[in-house]
């Protein structure tokens, strides 16, 4: 495959090109998906997108990555999201690369990386247990050192599309007697491994989309360890922050406010007083968030590293979010409680699907308190 | 994502550099001659305002600042009157830059040329005159449609009736511009307080400053006093007066958060400061975020006024500013009255000097919500398609 150093494109030219190559080749039919794809249905759009050499934009060329720099990166995000292009069950790509190649052995990285590329291997994320969410920190599952093994006990949960991986990259504490801090190692592991239990979480609009994994004397070989023992925690943190703009973005609150605009269309809303005055303060909101997203887009695209700030991207985002979903079912009126598409003036609406997949937003990638907390310890200075 | 050209790397970073200086020398001339207790001692005067600090400023070149330098002006663009105008407002200067030198100067460089017109410009850059636009009509309408004031030919001159309300400034202006219709359109008419046919109220703002309220009857004025322009014109100047009027709303939500977090930080209760209690923290990080979203928007709009986009835009821009910056600015006032507590109801601490001046500034040119509404009216819900 010939290398091309897409970096030195200009931003209209890389843009047009991969806008072209999404239009040729990401299936019609998976466009804006309702719910998270299942690997079955993504698995040839993974694979087409691994053939062009595309599926991992942020990692290094050498690694088999198209080694964007942050402002390509965000041309080709937003491209994705423009076209309406589903997440495939990404971990391998998002959080697994990076942390391989930043901490990673050699033999890791020749291993792992070009099974993630080819979708030979697809990633799990297991950081959140029953009783550490928020307070991740306090996670309890335990690897126990025998010989060139580690015993593996606890439980994971909210681990996404666990059902379609093959692999699993967990914290677990390697140092029960360390300061909770201390004491957390990254361990990978296959989720065939005897002692590996899935059950699947039935979630608020009744989709299987997260599991709950039960681990039980599970045998993880002893060289699964990434980066150094008992010292990850402040790797972990980093690559949650890494999270933090992409979740932040308005494209979730665009779509739903362009829904609300055809539904109050449709409904005959536009001289409703009520409504309008309502309407108007979520639209203002929406497009002033916008505006603020911009700010910090502006700092990627000059090089610049993002502050403890961008947590607020993520608060403005989601709450609008929420709320313009949580309109749009009370617009609906009576038929609010249906069910999938509702039927309104030969227009076909799914506000439930907005309303439910609204609900975690403000929740995961830690939640709006955390983010709010962030917030005033980083950036005011308040006190604990 | 426009398809505009990128202005040259090296006269943006120029034009940011000049920016940054002004804004050191506003910061430091606030510092050394606007303090607070000026803004305290002036509440309720008459004029409200110092007219000779108003001509320090103007000698400053911060009254012309916008206007080409033909009139006097120094042709700077809305950025640098920005950073003047939060310099002035984060010190509650009570002199009337935005009313003056953004709203009356942008009109009347805008009318057609006359020798009236070009001496008020010339006089307004100095600071030996100030002017002030009387647009609106007793129902307070943001639209041009229905002008306070009817203007009919009497002889060589013309002769108004109306009645036009929140006038600013309401004490101290030396000259009226008075928007009335006429028959081939509209034209402000320049008129000097006193005339025989004009009277004036002033109505009392919770600042201290005050609204003028004027009424025109068979008020007779000379055929020169008609400075004409078109209506979009005067739309024009009332879209950067609004955007102004967000600037300074911003610089009153930076200092009223700032203040809070300070107290925050210092008050002691229950042993520790109340800072670190997290229901007051959390409300701090909304404060933070009201002021970021105001900043993010505000920014987008000078930049809007600067690049001088077609009138929708510009229009829409202005009354998302305002109606942020409103919004925002009044419930910034609300938190950091609260998070302060009793001492933030006494008129001797100085927040309740900034709870003032938002009370005044908010609702002028129109408050949030008329603005909301306004940017609704200008950009309906559509039908739009998917992708």
């Amino acid at each position: 495959m010939q290398k091309t150093d897409w970096n030195t494109l200009s931003d209209e030219d890389f843009r047009s090109q991969v806008r072209a190559f999404f239009h040729a080749n990401y299936p019609e039919h998976l466009r804006y998906p309702k719910t998270r794809l299942r690997w079955v249905q993504v698995k040839d759009w993974y694979l087409t997108l691994s053939k062009q050499g595309w599926l991992a934009p942020a990692w290094p060329q050498k690694y088999g990555g198209m080694g964007l720099t942050p402002p390509k990166l965000l041309i080709f995000m937003e491209e994705l999201e423009l076209h309406g292009i589903g997440r495939a069950p990404d971990m391998g790509i998002v959080m697994v690369g990076p942390l391989l190649i930043q901490h990673g052995t050699e033999e890791q990285k020749a291993y792992y990386l070009p099974k993630i590329l080819s979708g030979e291997h697809v990633w799990c994320q297991g950081d959140s247990e029953p009783n550490a969410g928020s307070d991740l920190a306090s996670l309890r599952t335990e690897a126990v050192l025998d010989g060139d093994h580690f015993i593996v006990n606890g439980q994971k949960t909210w681990t996404s599309l666990a059902q379609d991986a093959t692999h699993i990259f967990m914290l677990v504490r390697t140092d029960k007697k360390a300061k909770k801090q201390e004491g957390i190692s990254f361990l990978l592991a296959e989720t065939s491994t005897p002692g590996v239990e899935l059950r699947p979480i039935r979630n608020l609009a009744g989709h299987e989309e997260f599991c709950e994994t039960f681990l039980r004397d599970v045998r993880v070989p002893a060289a699964n360890i990434v980066g150094e023992l008992n010292r990850c925690w402040t790797i972990a943190k980093a690559l949650l922050s890494f999270e933090r703009i992409g979740i932040g973005g308005p494209k979730q609150s665009q779509y739903a406010m362009a829904r609300l605009e055809e539904l109050a269309l449709q409904l005959g809303l536009t001289e409703d007083q009520g409504f309008m005055d309502t309407y108007a303060r979520y639209k203002l909101d929406v497009l002033d968030h916008a505006a603020l997203y911009e700010r910090f887009v502006d700092q990627v695209r000059r090089g610049e590293t993002l502050g403890s700030d961008v947590s607020m991207l993520k608060i403005v985002g989601t709450e609008n979010y929420q709320k313009i979903s949580q309109l749009l079912v009370e617009t609906a009126g009576s038929a609010g409680g249906l069910v999938g598409d509702v039927d309104i003036g030969g227009e076909s609406f799914d506000w439930l699907t907005s309303y439910y997949n609204a609900r975690p937003a403000t929740i995961y990638g830690g939640s709006n308190e955390i983010q709010r907390n962030i917030l005033s310890s980083q950036v005011l200075g308040l006190p604990s | 994502m426009t398809d505009k050209p990128t202005p040259d790397a090296a006269a943006l970073a120029e034009r940011d550099d000049q920016v940054r200086l002004l804004r050191d020398s506003v910061i430091a001339f606030a510092a050394g001659r606007l303090p607070l207790m000026r803004a305290r001692k002036l509440r309720k005067a008459q004029p409200e305002f110092d007219p000779a600090m108003f001509a320090e400023l103007a000698g400053q070149g911060w009254a012309g600042l916008l206007l080409p330098e033909e009139f006097g002006g120094f042709g700077l663009g809305f950025a640098e009157a920005r950073v003047v105008i939060e310099g002035l407002s984060a010190q509650l200067a009570p002199e009337p830059l935005v009313p003056v030198a953004v709203l009356a100067a942008g009109a009347l460089r805008r009318c057609a040329k006359s020798a009236r017109r070009d001496e008020l410009l010339g006089a307004l850059a100095e600071g030996t005159s100030v002017p002030a636009v009387a647009w609106q009509n007793v129902a307070g309408s943001l639209e041009l449609e229905q002008p306070p004031f009817t203007a009919v030919r009497a002889g060589e001159g013309w002769t108004l009736e109306g009645e036009a309300r929140f006038v600013r400034p309401g004490s101290g202006a030396t000259v009226y511009l008075l928007l009335a219709s006429t028959p081939e359109g509209v034209a402000l008419f320049a008129v000097e307080p006193g005339s025989s046919g004009l009277e004036m109220k002033t109505e009392a703002q919770a600042d201290g400053t005050s609204l003028a309220r004027l009424r025109a009857t068979q008020l007779r004025v000379s055929a020169a006093a008609a400075l004409t322009l078109k209506r979009e014109d005067l739309a024009a100047a009332l879209d950067e007066a609004l955007v102004m009027n967000a600037v300074e709303l911003l610089a009153l939500i930076v200092r009223m958060r700032a203040m809070t977090l300070d107290y925050l930080k210092t008050r002691m209760q229950f042993g520790k400061a109340i800072g670190s209690f997290q229901s007051l923290q959390h409300r701090s990080a909304d404060m933070l975020i009201q002021e970021e979203l105001t900043r993010a928007v505000v920014g987008q709009a000078v930049a809007a006024l600067d690049d001088d986009v077609p009138q929708h835009t510009r229009t829409s821009m202005a009354s998302r500013a305002k109606a942020r910056a409103g919004e925002a600015a009044m419930s910034t006032a609300r938190e950091a009255i609260q998070l302060h507590g009793g001492i933030a109801v006494t008129d001797e601490y100085d927040l309740s000097l900034y709870v003032n001046r938002v009370l005044s500034l908010a609702p002028w040119l129109g408050n949030a919500q008329a603005h909301r509404r306004r940017y609704v009216r200008l950009n309906p819900p559509v039908a739009a398609s998917e992708g």
